[in-house]
């Protein structure tokens, strides 16, 4: 990794993605309150049209997954892809125009789900205006990427910017099929396979290789070490741009999607098990000896918790696929916690971690409060874990259970009535955690003079 | 660690080049095997009501809570209807299998539900489902003087449900005459204090919405469904009729039947409306006096004993062969005004055909001659 100490990192261009990214937590979180309310008392703003539920359901999951994470991801992005290039973006000028572009793209979407025009793809609902909007601001942030780590002069090319090179090269053509073909030209089943392989590809071949492109950054230069293992890091790297593309249509088992697809997808996602192994062994094997390193640093933690979740998620992953176990569990509140363990639990922990660390290198000055960072760590964690996954993953055995026995479909829905009380609890305590991480980079910064292109000085490596 | 430096180029092709395999191999492939199919001809086409509904399905993210295919698993051909085909979807742009199922499947939905059930319900489901968590759609109807008029959209929604499920609903169809043809009731549990207090509970999750809280059909759901809900304090139906309305509904009106839920949570219910008391004292229907009783049994046994045998046992000459068989009035005891009902309706697809001809005095006569056959615990 390079160990200049150049100003190659545009810090107003990280804050502001961040504060943008900030804005794109906080919204779609208080509609999740409400969506969680609703689940209690489902006659909650129950006369308001636009904030119907299956209406606010789309604004939340495509508000935390193309504002919050697209956007933070950039936002870590404008640090790491400069300093792993040893240069500036290639245009500090489209990097602008890209967040502009993106955040209409994403507003317009979100505005248009809610006044009832959405489209009917899963995580793809923006509808088409919103569409061509967001894919023209993801192509800027491809080429702008891209082409400042090929036009980069370093000697070699780190295990992160691999990953990034995959994961846009792969991305904007999954996120015009997903938002095209399945809309307009796939019918039926057709349109069911397809729509499965963007739903999978997204998480896989976009969140994925960002969020682990990431962490393959951010925590060598947390701890001050190097990766454990090149090996490793190629392995699990090729295996999961060569398995992950194949295992779309295991969102649509015992569908009518044809069988041969859907048999085909369980081995290739139980082979998934080895992606996640050498991945997280690598981080393991990176954090062995260094594990104390832990409770002094907020950063530190919220990377190796995200770890964790990530390992557990992918574990998850593999026995979904088993036919006898997505029988089951398909269908019902499992899967909704199985993927918030990922993109909650490992994703934004990852995001929140790195942001962390590198604030005080994009505002040049340091964070204020550990205290608070801990509250925040704890809220968020407790929130989750407690009140949010371990609930959620019982109500939904809880539902397969009903269903496969036979018993009325009232059973699955009055006795999950305590469960979704719990996530209400726990959605409380994880808005107020991000509520306090906000406050916490707010409070840091506060006072940074506007034009401080100087602030961004080299991470230690 | 120098053998892969500044190869980006290879990771730009892998890039593209593995979403090539994706699409063609998981994508692509599938979507050819398929074009070859051919949709059957019950099954083709939507009227621009129907698409509409559809359009208003997708805009509201309906299918965020309701998958549209029954799988081959789970009991859910029992549950639900027969499994889902490719070729019964070949015409759906996009596609709604769904992935998450807050509430039932709804490929089978078409004819499980009258249309009146589903007025109701959109505006609020909890008016039909008191336990439901589903949203309501108030937004879709108008309000003029008190009453809750359906707009176009709601319709067009309780329109598309109704397409739902078209090419497989001859088989569904099927499926249900026979159960009602065959139908028989049971062993019958005996009553008791246990199963009185379940049903109270039962009744105010299943029951409430539709026939009020005190079951006397007060209700909000009252402004919306046609049949209105009858009011279950009016007079004593015996416990066998309720188990019997419970199991089989009540076709043409919103009245759902309730035979998933187990057998003892329907004699509980059963004993419950049939404990249910009306508010006044005084009994809705006076007794009849004996002469009106006469005239009952002597329609009766000039009309009717050819099938229902000459006590109303159901063994008539002409009852013994037929399927469903008339019931036995001495084992249950139906409420006056589906007597009424049924005299001036009949029941469609079987034997009972309506019997317009008799006035209004002698179908009450009959049922009052009908309901004092019932000789309590003489059954069992
Ligand atoms: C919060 C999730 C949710 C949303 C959104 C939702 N439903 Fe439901 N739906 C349910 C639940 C739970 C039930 C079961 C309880 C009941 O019947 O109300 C149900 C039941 C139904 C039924 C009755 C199925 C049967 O035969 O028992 C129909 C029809 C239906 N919904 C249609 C719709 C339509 C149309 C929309 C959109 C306009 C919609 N639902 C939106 C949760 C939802
Ligand atoms: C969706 C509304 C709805 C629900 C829910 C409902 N009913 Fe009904 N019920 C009706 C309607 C409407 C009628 C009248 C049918 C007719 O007149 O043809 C009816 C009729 C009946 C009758 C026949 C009354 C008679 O005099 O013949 C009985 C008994 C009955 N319901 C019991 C129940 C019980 C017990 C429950 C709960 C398990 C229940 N109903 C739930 C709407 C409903
Ligand atoms: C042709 C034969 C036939 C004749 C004649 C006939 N019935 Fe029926 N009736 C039936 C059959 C069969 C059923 C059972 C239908 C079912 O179970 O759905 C039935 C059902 C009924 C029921 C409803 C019982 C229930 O539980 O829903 C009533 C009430 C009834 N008949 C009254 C009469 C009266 C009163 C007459 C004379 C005016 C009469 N029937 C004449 C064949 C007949
Ligand atoms: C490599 C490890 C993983 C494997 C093998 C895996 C496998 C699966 C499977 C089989 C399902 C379908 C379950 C069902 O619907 O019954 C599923 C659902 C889901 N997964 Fe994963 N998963 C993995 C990691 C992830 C990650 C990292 C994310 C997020 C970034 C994620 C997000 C989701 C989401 C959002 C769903 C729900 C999709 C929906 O309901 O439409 N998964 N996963």
């Amino acid at each position: 990794m390079d160990k200049k100490q150049i100003a190659v990192v545009s810090g107003p261009l990280v804050r502001v993605y961040v504060y943008v990214a900030l804005f794109g937590i906080l919204v779609p979180l208080s509609f999740a309150l409400i969506l969680a309310a609703k689940f209690v008392w489902p006659d909650f703003l129950g006369t308001i049209s636009w904030l119907q539920f299956g209406r606010i359901r789309v604004f939340h999951t495509n508000g935390v997954i193309f504002g919050w994470l697209g956007l933070s991801f950039f936002g870590i992005l404008n640090y790491c892809v400069p300093k792993l290039a040893g240069r500036p973006l290639l245009s500090e000028k489209l990097a602008w125009i890209t967040l502009y572009v993106l955040v209409a793209g994403v507003g317009i979407g979100l505005i248009a789900e809610l006044a009832g025009g959405m489209q009917g793809i899963e995580y793809a609902e923006f509808p088409w205006y919103a569409d061509i909007i967001f894919a023209a601001g993801f192509v800027m942030a491809s080429i702008n990427y891209l082409g400042t780590l090929f036009k980069s002069d370093e000697k070699q090319l780190y295990v992160s910017s691999w990953y990034f090179i995959l994961g846009f090269s792969f991305t904007v053509f999954n996120y015009v099929m997903g938002n095209v073909i399945p809309a307009y030209f796939a019918p039926g089943a057709a349109g069911a396979a397809i729509t499965g392989l963007w739903i999978h590809n997204a998480v896989g071949l976009f969140v994925t290789p960002m969020g682990v492109g990431i962490v393959y950054f951010i925590l060598p230069v947390l701890l001050g070490k190097p990766v454990y293992s090149h090996l490793l890091s190629l392995l699990g790297f090729w295996t999961l741009a060569f398995f992950y593309p194949l295992g779309g249509s295991h969102h649509y088992f015992f569908s009518p999607i044809p069988w041969w697809v859907q048999v085909l997808a369980v081995p290739l996602t139980a082979v998934l098990f080895v992606v996640v192994v050498t991945v997280v062994y690598n981080w393991f094997m990176t954090l062995k000896g260094s594990w104390g390193e832990i409770p002094k640093s907020p950063a530190l933690a919220f990377m190796v918790t995200g770890i964790f979740a990530y390992m557990a998620t992918c574990t998850q992953g593999p026995f979904h696929a088993f036919l006898s176990v997505q029988k089951v569990i398909h269908f019902t509140d499992w899967v909704v916690a199985h993927a918030h363990l990922a993109l909650f639990g490992a994703f934004s922990y990852w995001v929140i971690g790195s942001i962390l660390y590198l604030w005080p290198f994009v505002t040049g000055k340091p964070l204020v409060s550990p205290g608070r960072q801990w509250t925040s760590y704890w809220l968020l964690t407790l929130g989750f874990y407690v009140f949010y996954f371990a609930p959620i993953t019982a109500s939904g055995l809880l539902q397969g259970y009903y269903w496969i026995t036979g018993a009325p479909f009232a059973d699955s829905v009055i006795n999950s009535g305590p469960f979704w009380f719990a996530r209400l609890i726990g959605g409380v305590l994880m808005y107020v955690g991000m509520v306090l991480f906000a406050r916490e980079l707010f409070v840091s910064a506060k006072g940074i003079a506007k034009k401080a292109h100087s602030g961004a000085m080299g991470g230690s490596a | 660690m120098n053998r892969f430096e500044r190869f980006e180029g290879i990771f730009l092709v892998a890039g593209i080049g593995f979403f090539l395999l994706s699409f063609l191999g998981m994508g692509l492939a599938p979507w050819t095997t398929l074009k070859k199919l051919k949709m059957i001809p019950e099954g083709t086409g939507r009227t621009a009501e129907e698409e509409l509904g559809r359009t208003i399905f997708i805009h509201e993210g309906c299918w965020h809570c309701h998958t549209q295919f029954v799988r081959p698993v789970a009991g859910e051909p029992r549950r639900y209807g027969p499994v889902s085909q490719a070729m019964e979807h070949i015409n759906e742009i996009p596609q709604l299998f769904g992935t998450r199922r807050v509430g039932p499947d709804l490929a089978r939905e078409g004819g499980k539900r009258s249309n009146d059930w589903h007025l109701a319900h959109f505006y609020n489901p909890r008016l039909t489902v008191p336990w439901s968590v589903m949203p309501g759609f108030p937004w879709f109807y108008k309000k003029e003087g008190g009453k809750i008029i359906p707009t176009e959209k709601a319709k067009a929604l309780t329109a598309y449900m109704q397409s739902l499920g078209k090419s497989a609903k001859a088989q569904m169809e099927k499926a249900e005459e026979e159960y009602r043809k065959n139908f028989r009731i049971g062993s019958i549990l005996p009553p008791g204090d246990d199963l009185l207090e379940r049903g109270k509970e039962l009744f105010a999750e299943e029951c409430s919405g539709c026939h009020g809280p005190q079951g006397d059909g007060n209700s909000e759901a009252n402004k919306l469904l046609l049949p209105a809900p009858a009011d279950l304090t009016e007079d004593n139906p015996t416990p066998e009729y309720v188990y019997t309305v419970l199991h089989k509904g009540i076709p043409g009106s919103a009245m759902p039947h309730f035979r998933d839920c187990p057998e003892e949570d329907i004699w509980a219910l059963s004993y419950y409306v049939v404990s249910l008391e009306p508010k006044e004292k005084e009994p809705v229907i006076p007794p009849p006096s004996p002469e009106v009783i006469d005239r009952g049994k002597e329609i009766f046994s000039t009309t009717c004993a050819v099938c229902h045998g000459a006590e109303g046992r159901g063994d008539g000459p002409a009852g013994i062969a037929l399927k469903p068989s008339p019931p036995d009035f001495h084992g249950m005891r139906p409420s006056f005004r589906h007597i009424v009902d049924t005299l001036s309706k009949g029941i469609p697809g079987t034997a009972m055909a309506p019997f317009v001809q008799l006035s209004a005095g002698d179908k009450e006569a009959l049922a009052f001659y009908i309901r004092s056959l019932y000789t309590a615990g003489e059954k069992q």
